[in-house]
């Protein structure tokens, strides 16, 4: 029996113990380098092309190493972002002031600066045409006060005597009545 | 989880992983990538993953989830268009990718025990002892299921 014979003998055991599922590892291998000899048989075609399909779901070469290294990188990254986060804490804080300040600056100026800007926009003529106006409306406004206070005075006044002239009507109806029963 | 303890948890897992993405998603590129998307979500949820009580069931949930939606994100793409890249082999590429999607299609076929032994072993690289463990089944039913399933999928070859 030439070797050519004792293999394709060889694989018809080993191809049937396959289908029979009792095969070992290395006897998989022995299986799997028989088929892969170019001159198989056409009877054992099937059988290659079934066993090289499902070798088609096998991981590509390097598959397991690609993996570690994307959890190695991701452990890596973890790592420098976190050990740079109290650098990071810092500098926000000191953003978050800065902003902070920038922004009471901000509202300070709309209060100050209009009433600055409105005198440099305006001639002296103009400005003390406005200064005279506003002197005469506080005036207008400050005499109103008075005029009110003087009503109110007046009122209180009339009141006041009003208050008076009847506490002394009774106080002399009472001494009226005290004298008649004596 | 640091990461050594992350490895030896979850990198055991990563040819049933790919296997699985592959059969849902047709090729290679594409279940890699599906593959290393899970273990980066994997690697977010780590503090959380130390009492799994299945963590194989867990990340191939996982697995699945990711590639329904690569799927759902996938543009729609004609049968007969292949990637025309610097260097490629559209001959080639076609060639793999129909017998890719046969091989898929037959073990899609199989009833579901059949399919997972057959996957367990020939794919996964798992011996019977591992399998018996993890599915709970008999070595003799193992061995019957893997051998139907063969012979199934040999059937297939022959009529072609």
């Amino acid at each position: 029996m030439n070797k050519n014979n004792k293999d394709i003998d060889t694989l018809r055991t080993l191809i049937g113990r396959y289908y029979e599922a009792s095969l070992s590892a290395d006897e998989e291998r022995k299986l799997r380098s028989l088929l892969d000899n170019p001159s198989l048989p056409a009877e054992f075609h099937a059988d290659r092309d079934m066993i090289r399909h499902l070798d088609l779901m096998l991981p590509p070469e390097g598959f397991e190493q690609r993996l570690e290294a994307k959890i190695d990188s991701l452990a890596a990254a973890e790592e420098k972002h976190s050990s740079a986060a109290p650098g990071r804490r810092r500098r926000t804080l000191w953003w978050s002031a800065a902003a902070t300040v920038a922004i009471l600056v901000a509202v300070g100026a709309s209060f100050i600066l209009p009433s600055r800007q409105q005198p440099e926009e305006m001639t002296p003529e103009e400005a003390y045409a406005q200064v005279d106006k506003a002197l005469t409306i506080f005036a207008t406004a400050l005499n109103k006060g008075y005029d009110s206070i003087e009503k109110a005075e007046a009122k209180t006044g009339k009141a006041t005597e009003k208050a008076f002239n009847a506490l002394s009507l009774l106080s002399t109806n009472n001494d009226n009545h005290k004298t008649e029963k004596i | 989880m640091d990461t050594s303890v992350f490895k030896e948890t979850f990198l055991p897992f990563s040819r049933m992983m790919y296997a699985e993405a592959f059969r849902l998603l047709g090729n290679a590129e594409d279940a890699e990538d599906a593959v290393q998307d899970v273990y980066a979500k994997l690697w977010e949820r780590r503090e959380s993953l130390g009492e799994l009580d299945n963590p194989r069931a867990y990340t191939m949930a996982m697995v699945r989830n990711r590639c329904l939606t690569l799927v759902t994100l996938r543009p729609a793409k004609a049968p007969d268009t292949v990637t025309e890249e610097a260097g490629a082999d559209p001959v080639g590429e076609i060639e793999v990718r129909d017998s890719a999607e046969r091989i898929i299609g037959i073990i899609n076929s199989l009833p579901e025990s059949q399919r997972r032994v057959i996957m367990m072993h020939d794919v996964e690289g798992c011996d019977n002892s591992e399998i018996v463990e993890t599915t709970g089944m008999s070595a003799e039913n193992v061995r019957q299921l893997l051998s139907r399933a063969r012979r199934f999928i040999r059937s297939r070859f022959a009529k072609h």
